[in-house]
């Protein structure tokens, strides 16, 4: 049984894990094989500062995600389940040694506004969510309201690499390969594609839906910041407004969001606009040394594509399964991998029978009947 | 040009540095020194036993003040001042010790009590004195002999200084950093909110999510406070002080008479050095060892209510504490105790177990039942030397040095007023 995982990403990697943990003891003749042409340090991942954060709002209607094909399951699981679930996990290894190997601690900070906003479905995620006091909007005096919470940190470059470690002990092999269709893959012997490809899943197959959100990051060296600062401005619009978030070992300095640009240099107009709106934010960063600048898309969708489809190519039937991770305009999903629900869409394909593997979710297919 | 006088007075040798460590401020600003300064012959004055050389720096630029010349008070073995007019109402004031406190004290007299000059005497300057070892976490502890208000205010005074740093773009050069994180009990404490509540930020208790990363306790506290470091507040305070035109001898200094009557008042901030130098026995070392560490992951501090065990992540290094040795001097790490250090903090924080370039030191808290914050008039025969106290914080140092600061200014300013007065005797 050969499953190709497509992307090399947060999510293609995540993916490739979760399932080779899952199946490898009952499913022996199990092979998962990762096709990217992009790994670390070159990812979209790689990019990314690493907070979970979502947005503020959930998608206004779970019910609109786009599941044309036989499946139907993920219409009840919303952005929050599985932000909740991604949360649990990732503090479920804060106390173990190798948090920090894995690119993840815990992070405190603030958000902020200029005016009172309704709280945020996920304040009941995070830990210690509370307003700010006068005392602290002090510190900030471009602003009049905002939250105080501890999130976490999931660092891409380091989780990538523990991520491909893990993979690599298990025997999961890593081929540099830009898939070009999905055929190729089938003729490979791929019985199961899970596509993991990202912004660039419009080159395999058209998705309309599917547009880059470029954005341009600072990291700087600046070790006495031990919080993040992430500001909004509605009137700008999501990651408009600059934000400051610590990682490991640098902070990264953003604020910048323009869909439909697939430049990926840096430039300059756009390190200015960072570089003042957090200068502004946070004054001593004028000490801080630039490590280096980089560009990035997050892949924006109006709901993230989770979802099998089968495909047929000659004689072959091959699952497929899409499994992209986006940024929707609605929820901002930074880093909140979906790994589980990708797992849990793979089992019909395994040819195990859902009751034993789906357990209580409330998922229902047609694929049920054709697996016995 | 400045005012300046020299006058010769009982002093013991050293090797002091003296030209490059002056620096002479004008009205201007600070001006290269002059021809007569550098003349050899002024060199080997100086070299001559019982020497001070003092120079005005600050004029009482608002209020001529013509109460008597306090050089009358010394000017037996004044040699000849350089042309330039007589010194008004100068009071030399000496404060010993270059910890936090005496330099935080030097800055507010500098600020705060006009027509006086300053200079901060010590053996032991930053990076070796007891503040660099320190953390430096504005979390303070209970002094028994203090009334808990009075506790509160040196501690919000202090707390509204640094923040103010803190919020302004000198606060890395400063030392001085925002970090939040958790204070934990293994059991429920008597007092569940302690007095500094409110004045650190966003004071809360742990949520029962919050309290699992902690499986040995049940009880906590969540806040943001500040850090003040040592090896960088020490050197700011220091540019503060000779920006106002204060001067920074390095001297040994044995017994505080030493300093009369080249000084008019001396502010003691001699720590543990007290014991010798005001006859203190209350005052004892409570040595405390801790390891700094690379970490940089760390972003919350952690600290059992007992005080023990602590993991305070500073600007590039996390500390890991301690120990709490009381009567002990020695300033050697030990290295059961660094491994010992380290299992307890590994044991709330087990990513700690990655940390890389771990480095031992030593510091010794000077301890009493109360901090000694109080005026003496010391008198030996004819002489009379006015000391303000200012020492003896134990663990809350740098929780509380600006508020005793002010305090010990005050007394200065006291001691000043003093001084001016006139005696009646002079009257006619």
């Amino acid at each position: 049984m050969r499953v190709v995982v497509i992307g090399a990403g947060v999510i293609g990697l995540s993916t490739a894990l979760c399932i080779h943990e899952r199946y490898r003891s009952v499913l022996k003749s199990l092979d998962v094989m990762v096709y990217a042409d992009r790994f670390t340090p070159l990812t979209t991942t790689d990019v990314a500062a690493g907070l979970w954060q979502p947005y503020l709002s959930e998608p206004s209607n779970p019910q609109e995600a786009i599941l044309q094909f036989f499946c139907h399951t993920s219409t009840r699981i919303s952005h929050r389940h599985w932000n909740q679930q991604t949360f649990n996990y990732l503090l479920s290894l804060i106390g173990s040694p190798n948090a920090a190997n894995m690119g993840l601690a815990p992070v405190s900070g603030y958000n902020l506004f200029r005016e009172a906003v309704p709280d945020p479905y996920w304040k009941d995620i995070v830990l210690g969510f509370r307003k700010l006091t006068l005392r602290e909007l002090d510190m900030f005096p471009d602003y009049s309201y905002g939250w105080f919470n501890t999130s976490l940190i999931l660092e891409g470059r380091k989780y990538l690499q523990w991520l491909t470690e893990r993979l690599t002990e298990r025997g999961v092999k890593f081929f540099l390969w830009k898939v070009e269709s999905f055929e190729e893959v089938v003729r490979e012997g791929a019985d199961v594609i899970i596509n993991c490809t990202g912004v660039w899943a419009g080159a395999l197959q058209p998705d309309p839906l599917l547009q880059p959100g470029r954005g341009q990051i600072i990291k700087v060296d600046a070790p006495w910041l031990k919080h993040f600062v992430i500001t909004h401005d509605p009137e700008r619009g999501i990651y408009k407004s600059p934000y400051i978030i610590p990682g490991l070992q640098a902070i990264t300095l953003g604020g910048i969001f323009q869909l439909g640009n697939w430049s990926e240099t840096s430039n300059i107009p756009d390190h200015n606009t960072i570089w003042e709106g957090c200068c502004r934010l946070e004054p001593t960063l004028k000490d801080a040394k630039i490590i280096g600048e980089w560009s990035g898309f997050r892949p924006v969708r109006p709901q993230v594509r989770l979802e099998r489809e089968q495909l047929r190519f000659g004689s072959s039937n091959t699952e497929a399964l899409c499994c992209l991770l986006l940024l929707s305009r609605f929820s901002c999903v930074r880093l909140c991998a979906t790994q589980w629900m990708a797992a849990h869409q793979a089992p019909p394909s395994l040819r195990f029978s859902r009751q034993e593997h789906w357990s209580g979710l409330p998922f229902s297919s047609p694929m049920h009947e054709s697996e016995k | 040009m400045g005012q300046w006088r020299l006058s010769i007075e009982g002093m013991s040798l050293t090797n002091s540095p003296m030209g490059s460590s002056f620096a002479f401020p004008g009205p201007q600003g600070a001006r290269p020194a002059t021809s007569w300064e550098n003349k050899r012959w002024c060199q080997s004055l100086l070299w001559v036993p019982r020497l001070l050389f003092q120079r005005q720096c600050q004029r009482p630029s608002e209020r001529e003040e013509s109460t008597d010349c306090l050089c009358a008070a010394h000017s037996e073995g004044a040699t000849q001042p350089p042309p330039e007019k007589r010194p008004m109402d100068t009071v030399r004031i000496a404060v010993v010790g270059a910890g936090v406190m005496g330099l935080s004290t030097a800055v507010c007299i500098s600020k705060m009590v006009p027509g006086c000059s300053i200079t901060v005497i010590s053996d032991k300057f930053t990076p070796e004195t007891t503040s660099d070892v320190a953390a430096g976490m504005l979390i303070p502890p209970t002094y028994p002999d203090t009334p808990i208000q009075k506790q509160k205010q040196w501690f919000k005074e202090t707390f509204d200084h640094l923040f103010a740093i803190v919020n302004s773009a000198e606060a890395e050069d400063a030392g001085v950093i925002l970090v939040s994180g958790w204070q934990i009990f293994q059991s429920i404490p008597t007092e569940e909110v302690p007095y500094w509540a409110d004045v650190v930020l966003g004071f809360r208790k742990m949520t029962k999510d919050e309290l699992k990363k902690f499986p040995q306790h049940v009880f906590g506290h969540a806040f943001t406070t500040l850090k003040c470091e040592g090896p960088a507040y020490l050197p700011w305070l220091q540019k503060r002080v000779k920006g106002n035109g204060g001067l920074i001898l390095t001297r040994r200094i044995e017994d505080l008479w030493e300093l009369h009557p080249s000084f008019d008042i001396v502010v003691n901030c001699s720590g543990l050095g007290s014991r010798q130098l005001a006859g203190d026995s209350k005052i004892f070392p409570v040595r405390g060892q801790v390891l700094k560490v690379q970490a940089p992951w760390v972003k919350h501090f952690i600290r059992d209510s007992s005080g023990l065990t602590y993991i305070y992540p500073g600007i590039s290094n996390v500390t890991l504490g301690g120990t709490r040795q009381k009567g002990d001097w020695n300033l050697s790490p030990d290295a059961e105790i660094s491994k010992e250090i380290l299992s307890r903090c590994c044991a709330l924080e087990p990513s700690l177990r990655g940390a890389y370039d771990l480095r031992e030191k030593v510091g010794l808290r000077p301890t009493r039942p109360g901090v000694r914050l109080e005026k003496e008039l010391l008198a030996q025969d004819s002489r009379r030397l006015p000391v303000v106290h200012h020492y003896g914080h134990g663990s809350g140092g740098i929780a509380m040095h600006w508020g005793t600061a002010l305090e010990a200014t005050r007394l200065v300013n006291e001691c000043v007023q003093v001084l001016r007065t006139p005696a009646p005797k002079s009257k006619l």
